[in-house]
């Protein structure tokens, strides 16, 4: 199949199994999740791995779009309100989800390297579908506010603390023909340099995209602007070995605090984006291979249960702590559950990085990141509609900005 | 400007400049060998390269995955019934498979899995350890495989796929290195893996996971090994001269004569029988080494040039050669099928006697460095059979041959394995 048709076919098929899937009132995200996997090599086959790496390139631009509006709950007057509990809170869920699956990863007898590992991995949680669900349900509330805080700053976590524990692994096994003084440099560096460096870029990108979207009017130029922007800055970020995820949360950031047009901006993205997002959760799902579901074993039941359960107790604890209200601590961890992207692209690092570890953790990850991927959405969006939140933000805007109603 | 405004433009100027700063410093200072450093976020196409590789390190899915791949690449193996082996087909179109046994060599059955066809064998013969088999305009549906583009690293997955008649067997196993080995005669590269390589794989070739080719597996003495492509390619480049064709046909190694055995048979030149190899048409035809080829079909033989006629493809009649035994001549043909000898003189070596063979030939036990022997070539475990041109009359007599450095040289008929050669000890 060529490129033009399967772009065709993924769109029609995606708005056709959001259709269905919402007479089960469960999210769209969900429903062009299971068209990829139903289209995807695992199943009908329809769309090919050729297909898939062919259509990479407008993943890119849907992933670079989505982690952009992800970077606005940066906004400083909000940031300053909300910062500190979202802090908290993640920390705390990512901890003991984290925690949990290493634990129940070495009972199972894994190195301790494969268990810390799994339980880096299993602190992510996807920022694309959650941010969707949040989207298509207009919801506005302190319960999606502290999400939409906790998605952002779970994502810059969980690249941190893989830093950190690829650092110590790099420091105990030791790398080929590298003294320990080195593999100390390399690990301080990597681990500054994809934080702090990939910020540094998404800054200097979004300062000129504030800057320049003062001067731009018409929606259209705006668009160029944005997709030029996040396009430059993915491109860049990849070729300097950076993260394009900190960098476009960096540019989402930069936007909203220097620019008194982002709302504007924001707004005009989220009436033109949707068929890319489309794209983007269709070949997310085809590129699910849910045949490897049964094959994960004990150890992805551990890693399934140690994650949901870590997030569910994590964010309990820390939102009773914080004194939040019944509706944030009783659904905050249902709306947690989403893992895909960050979590499959960890898994490529650990993959080319410690190929020793790599046939057990990429089996796990890849096979939980399919259950997850299709049963996170429904949570997030049960959690928005128990809590009250859904349908009370205005029905124009983003979700990137949500406004109580 | 208000000094809020004054203020913010400020802050935005530091952080330019530290932003700047920070990205300038760290691509100067970054680690010189970016393969260790931790891989970027991926893109969608890494991703789906992830997928493929994940599959091939999940143990659950590797039996589907190996299947599909051995099946992919079942056009490119196929089955000689006559021979009992598989063979991989080759770039330019023919069968490369196991050396093939003389009684086998003629046209050859092939089949896969698009029929059967028939094929003649171009390359075969002692010295090497594989056979080549032309299919001609047979190839239709078979492909020749492809080779692999890079060499696995260790621990990678490697496929060995073989068919035994119409049914197709593969056996996975993880490629472990590359060794410089020994295979008869040749020095080869071998693939080393961690499956066991058994009879029934012999012929069948061995794959990475993505059907590239990476060895043929192919006996070597007692035991099975996976010779790589390249010395797969530089042995059937090699095997394919006259000189091979002369071996591999009538088992026969010829060689111009070296001054000091010009001088020991009083002849300006000429065309030695330098090997002859048992079982052979050389051998059966009654040729020995030693002998020297005065003629081929009536043209006088002076140089290795007059016998290139006999590297290239059988006449359809017999080749006649005139041949120099000591003080005898004798005429033999050669052929593909009948086998004559015409003695032209009466004369019988050894004087009129008949020498029955001795119950155990001379065999060489031990060969002093730097002595004679050791100089002409000669190794422990050779049997002695003749000494020139006669089998020797005692052991006195074969000490004495060795012993005294006065002797005048001597041509001897060793027998080397499955091979009997002239050595000319001065």
């Amino acid at each position: 199949m060529n490129e033009l048709t399967s772009i065709g076919l993924i769109l029609l098929l995606a708005l056709l199994a959001g259709h269905l899937v919402k007479v089960l009132r469960i999210p769209s995200v969900t429903g062009y999740i299971l068209a990829g996997v139903a289209l995807g090599p695992s199943m009908l086959g329809w769309l090919s791995q050729e297909n898939l790496v062919a259509l990479g390139v407008l993943s890119e631009v849907a992933l670079g779009l989505i982690l952009f509006s992800v970077g606005s709950v940066f906004e400083f007057s909000r940031f300053r309100k909300f910062g500190r509990q979202v802090l908290i809170i993640t920390i705390v869920e990512s901890a003991l989800a984290a925690v949990i699956v290493t634990v129940g990863a070495l009972w199972l007898g894994q190195p301790w390297a494969v268990a810390l590992l799994l339980g880096v991995i299993a602190t992510a949680t996807a920022p694309a579908s959650t941010l969707m669900v949040i989207r298509e349900c207009d919801s506005a509330g302190p319960l999606t506010e502290n999400l939409l805080g906790i998605i952002a700053v779970n994502n810059l976590l969980c690249i941190m603390l893989y830093g950190l524990v690829a650092a110590a692994i790099d420091l105990t096994i030791g790398l080929e023909g590298i003294s320990t003084g080195e593999s100390l440099y390399r690990a301080a560096f990597w681990f500054v340099w994809q934080t702090i460096g990939s910020a540094a870029l998404g800054y200097l990108v979004g300062l000129m995209l504030a800057g320049w979207s003062s001067q731009v009017t018409e929606s259209g130029e705006m668009l160029i602007l944005l997709a030029g922007s996040i396009l430059l800055c993915v491109g860049v970020s990849r070729g300097l070995n950076l993260s394009p995820l900190i960098a476009s949360l960096s540019v989402g950031a930069t936007m909203v605090n220097l620019s008194r047009r982002s709302r504007h901006l924001f707004d005009t993205l989220s009436n033109t984006d949707p068929p890319f997002y489309a794209m983007f959760f269709v070949i997310a799902g085809a590129e699910l291979d849910v045949a490897r579901i049964p094959a994960m074993g004990a150890l992805g039941l551990v890693y399934i249960i140690g994650r949901a359960s870590g997030k569910f107790a994590g964010a309990g604890i820390a939102t009773w702590r914080l004194g939040l209200e019944s509706k944030v601590r009783n659904f905050l961890g249902f709306a947690l559950q989403a893992q895909a992207g960050l979590a499959i692209g960890l898994t490529l690092a650990v993959n080319s990085r410690y190929p020793q570890f790599a046939p057990v953790v990429t089996t796990v990850v890849l096979a939980s990141a399919a259950v997850f991927e299709m049963v996170g959405p429904t949570s997030t969006r049960f959690a928005l509609v128990r809590a009250g939140e859904a349908g009370r933000g205005k029905p124009a805007s983003t979700g990137i900005l949500p406004t109580e109603g | 400007m208000d000094p809020q405004q004054i203020q913010r433009r400020k802050y935005i100027a530091v952080l330019t400049l530290a932003a700047l700063l920070i990205l300038s410093v760290g691509w100067l200072l970054r680690p010189r060998e970016i393969p260790n450093s931790p891989a970027p976020l991926p893109t969608e196409s890494e991703l789906a390269l992830l997928a493929r590789r994940a599959e091939r390190r999940s143990l659950d899915s590797m039996a589907t995955y190996f299947a599909v791949t051995a099946r992919d690449v079942e056009s490119s193996i196929v089955y000689l019934p006559g021979v009992g082996t598989s063979g991989v087909v080759w770039a330019d179109g023919t069968i490369v498979t196991a050396p093939l046994l003389q009684q086998a060599v003629g046209m050859v059955t092939v089949q896969s899995g698009f029929g059967q066809d028939r094929g003649e064998p171009t390359i075969w013969g002692p010295r090497v350890p594989l056979a080549a088999v032309s299919l001609g305009d047979g190839l239709a549906g078979l492909r020749p495989a492809s080779n692999a583009t890079a060499i696995p690293e260790a621990g990678n997955w490697v496929l060995a796929v073989w068919r035994a008649g119409p049914n197709r067997g593969f056996a996975p196993g993880n490629f472990l290195q590359s060794v410089s080995a020994t295979c008869g005669e040749r020095r080869v590269q071998e693939v080393v893996s961690s499956l066991a390589l058994t009879r029934i794989m012999v012929g069948g070739g061995l794959f990475d996971i993505d059907g590239g080719l990476l060895a043929v597996m192919l006996p070597c003495g007692d035991r099975i090994a996976a010779i790589a492509t390249s010395s797969v390619a530089a042995t059937l480049t090699q095997a394919d001269t006259s000189e091979q064709r002369l071996l591999a046909r009538y088992g026969l190694v010829l060689g111009a004569l070296s001054a000091d055995e010009a001088a020991y048979f009083e002849l300006d030149g000429g065309v030695m029988v330098r090997e002859v190899w048992t079982g052979y048409r050389g051998d059966e035809a009654g040729l020995l080494p030693g002998d020297i080829i005065e003629a081929l079909d009536g043209a006088v033989v002076t140089a290795s040039e007059d016998v290139g006629g006999l590297g290239e493809p059988p006449a359809e009649q017999a080749l006649v050669l005139s041949v120099r035994r000591g003080v005898t001549t004798l005429t033999i043909a050669l052929s593909e099928n009948d086998i004559e000898e015409i003695p032209e003189t009466a004369a019988t070596p050894g004087a009129g006697l008949v020498w029955d063979a001795p119950p155990d030939p001379y065999r060489i036990g031990t060969v002093v460095p730097d002595s004679r022997a050791a100089v002409a070539g000669i190794e422990p475990g050779d049997r002695l059979v003749r000494i020139d041109h006669a089998e020797p009359l005692s052991l006195e007599q074969v000490q004495q041959v060795f012993a005294d450095a006065t002797t005048l040289p001597v041509l001897l008929d060793i027998e080397r394995g499955k091979r009997r050669l002239a050595i000319l000890v001065r």
